[in-house]
């Protein structure tokens, strides 16, 4: 185990260096550059000293190089005008980021799982081709667009909730935060809910077929107990793996419901230093998302084994 | 044993009159796309509390289909279930699931042909022996697992006590069939089906298997209904034997007297594709000419006509009734049974 776990370490680093490096490359391809943004109306001189200031004339890998060599120890960078340190800014919008991703992927799972249990079960059924259908149309619904629909309506014409959470602060008490939460949340669960309920349904169906459930059948078992205790597990690997992979997906839903609601999470952060050129800021932003993203998928990797026993040994022979 | 025990005590009810199981016309039909599929077309018979019935034939003839039709564990949709089932009096045709849910495992239970896809392969085994238990017997935990250790020993695992904590994909073939064994016979039912017990392990194990069964179910004095393509392996451990041909009872006899005088052609047939010990090593294996009948188009007359070596145009046309038993108990359903002659030419041993 610890030298797979050494192996894991090892990938996710060098996941998060090519990430980096990737995005650092492509801000440089952008057009335009952050001094001009800084000071639109500067002389070339003074352009010329801003941009010796920031190390901004060194060449890519010296300015990769800081970056990195600041970053590992803890130093995400600042930002160019306001000198604010973007670890401050980390501090308080990533967990508002991590509450609605959580949130959003507790909410689509906690749907999603009874219904592909009970269509599996009722395959076929009215119920089943129900669900299928509904599932259906919010798979064709993207995320931005329920997020205007219910920023429009149940935010700006009925006035049900606040459309605008810039003002969270996190955390808030937590009916307050509810109510800026629970429109974000909708729109980037409603999606989730579709991916993991159809994948989990087709998964049960062919574990119903096994010839375990039946053997379970002729013990006796009741059928929820058969469903939830026998079928669920051997199904749920492949939802698993989804789950993780689309923490992805997940992260870019909530770049855009964020700036739809005005969420101050790392979404909307991300949005503005991509739009005001802050190379530092924008390069730590994506790093964490990458280690996030990296770590979320090594701790399914280790759920694997606690849900088949049979991967369990495979990697203790190994 | 203690399982029985508790099942023994807590049974206040004075045993009924009525057989252990009668089944009487029982069909079992699946609509399918291609038709429908007659798997099952009137059987019936009478089993006791400490007997067993083997049931004998082809692969397709309907063998599994009709174990799980008695049982009630047929898929939901698409099957046609008609006749009766009876289980100490107590009509089980078109019972509820609620109700049947009483008698799987406790009742009745059924051991299956492949253990390597019978036991849940996340759950412990152990957790798999006392999950019916506790479903059926009201027992605390403790006493539960204490049952399931006695279990696993008395189906001749060793070191039960390490194999409770491990998964089935840790034991071999024979090990798990012995754990599917022990947790059939758990709450101590009265009714055990085996539906191909030895099918799908190696050839060394499957008499531990058989013998296992028989002991369990002599000790336990089980009614055993044991299905199986291959005479030979019931030949010494039933009372009785039903040999099936498309979904038919086409003979039936208690067992002596079906080897000694056996009557249908199928039989004799299935009789001589077992391959003898006496047979010089490398004897091509006989097998019965022609293919299994179609059950959605089946032949007119006797469904084996097509491939009965005496068959005649009467047999073509006219389906021969099951007779009634005669003084042996002995049925059959043939216009031209095998003589005893012709037997002993066909080499029965
Ligand atoms: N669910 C089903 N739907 C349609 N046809 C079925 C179904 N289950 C079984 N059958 C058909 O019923 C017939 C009898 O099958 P069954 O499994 O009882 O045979 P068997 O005697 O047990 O054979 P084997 O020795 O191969 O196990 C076969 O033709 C099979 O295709
Ligand atoms: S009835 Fe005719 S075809 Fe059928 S088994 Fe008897 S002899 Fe053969
Ligand atoms: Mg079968």
């Amino acid at each position: 185990m610890p030298r797979t776990f050494t192996l894991k370490f090892l990938r996710l680093v060098l996941v998060v260096l090519v990430v980096t490096f990737i995005t650092f490359g492509l801000t440089k391809l952008q057009p335009g550059d952050p001094v001009s943004k800084i000071i639109p109306f500067g002389t070339a001189q003074q352009k010329a000293e801003l941009r010796t200031d920031l190390g901004l004339d060194k060449p890519f890998i010296a300015q990769y190089g800081k970056w990195l060599g600041n970053f590992v120890q803890g130093d995400f960078g600042k930002y160019y005008d306001s000198k604010q340190s973007v670890n401050t800014v980390i501090k308080t919008s990533l967990p508002v980021s991590l509450e609605l991703m959580l949130y959003a992927q507790f909410f689509a799972l906690l749907i999603a799982i009874p219904l592909g249990v009970t269509t599996a079960y009722r395959a076929g059924s009215k119920y089943d081709r129900g669900a299928n259908a509904t599932m259906f149309a919010l798979l064709a619904l993207p995320n931005f667009v329920v997020a205007l629909l219910l920023a429009i309506y149940v935010g700006a014409k009925w006035q049900l909730l606040p459309t605008q959470s810039n003002v969270i602060p996190f955390p808030l008490n937590p009916l307050d935060n509810w109510t800026y939460m629970l429109m974000p949340v909708v729109a980037l669960t409603l999606g989730q809910i579709a991916v993991y309920m159809r994948l989990l349904r087709s998964d049960m169906i062919a574990t119903l077929q096994e010839d375990f459930i039946t053997t379970a059948k002729a013990k006796g078992i009741p059928t929820r107990r058969i469903l939830w205790r026998h079928a669920l597990r051997p199904s749920s690997l492949t939802l698993l793996t989804v789950a993780g992979l689309n923490v992805g997906a997940l992260i870019g839903g909530a770049i855009v419901v964020e700036n739809v609601f005005g969420v101050p999470g790392l979404g909307k952060r991300i949005t503005e230093a991509i739009l005001a050129k802050q190379y530092p800021a924008l390069q730590s932003y994506v790093a964490i998302i990458a280690i996030l993203y990296v770590t979320v998928n090594f701790a399914i990797d280790i759920l694997y084994s606690v849900l088949d026993p049979r991967i369990r040994n495979a990697r203790s022979v190994a | 044993m203690s399982a029985a025990s508790i099942k023994e005590s807590s049974a206040t009810t004075p045993a009924s009159e009525a057989p252990l199981l009668v089944v009487n016309d029982l069909k079992t039909y699946f609509k399918t796309d291609r038709g429908l599929v007659r798997a099952v077309d009137g059987v019936s018979f009478t089993l006791e509390r400490g007997r067993t019935l083997g049931v004998v034939g082809e692969s397709g003839s309907g063998k599994t289909v009709l174990s799980r039709s008695i049982m009630g564990l047929l898929p939901k949709r698409d099957v046609e279930r008609s006749g009766s089932v009876k289980f100490e009096g107590v009509e089980l045709v078109g019972a509820d699931t609620s109700l049947m849910v009483e008698y799987w495992g406790d009742q009745m239970a059924m051991v299956f042909q492949d253990p390597m896809t019978s036991l849940n392969p996340v759950m412990r085994v152990g957790k798999q022996i006392t999950e019916g238990l506790r479903q059926h017997l009201d027992i605390s935990k403790d006493h539960a697992n204490q049952t399931a250790l006695a279990l696993l020993s008395s189906v001749g695992i060793p070191e039960p006590e390490r194999r409770l904590r491990q998964y089935p994909h840790e034991m071999s073939g024979g090990m798990r069939q012995r754990v599917m064994i022990a947790i059939a016979i758990a709450c101590g039912p009265k009714l055990l089906f085996a539906d191909e017990p030895t099918t799908a392990l190696d050839v060394t194990v499957q008499a531990q298997i058989l013998d296992l069964l028989q002991t369990q179910q002599r000790d336990r004095y089980m009614a055993m209904i044991l299905v199986t393509h291959d005479l030979g392996v019931v030949a010494g451990r039933t009372d009785e034997i039903a040999v099936m041909y498309a979904g038919k009872v086409v003979e039936k006899a208690p067992t002596k007297v079906l080897f000694s005088n056996l009557r249908h052609p199928y039989t004799e047939a299935l009789l001589s594709s077992i391959p003898k010990i006496s047979d010089p090593s490398h004897t091509r294996l006989k097998t019965i000419g022609g293919r299994p009948p179609n059950l959605i188009n089946p032949p007119s007359g006797c469904k084996f006509s097509p491939r009965c070596a005496y068959a005649t145009d009467k047999c073509r046309t006219e389906e021969p009734p099951l007779s009634a038993p005669d003084s042996d108990g002995h049925q059959f359903s043939c216009w031209f049974p095998v003589e005893l002659s012709a037997k002993q030419t066909a080499g029965v041993r």
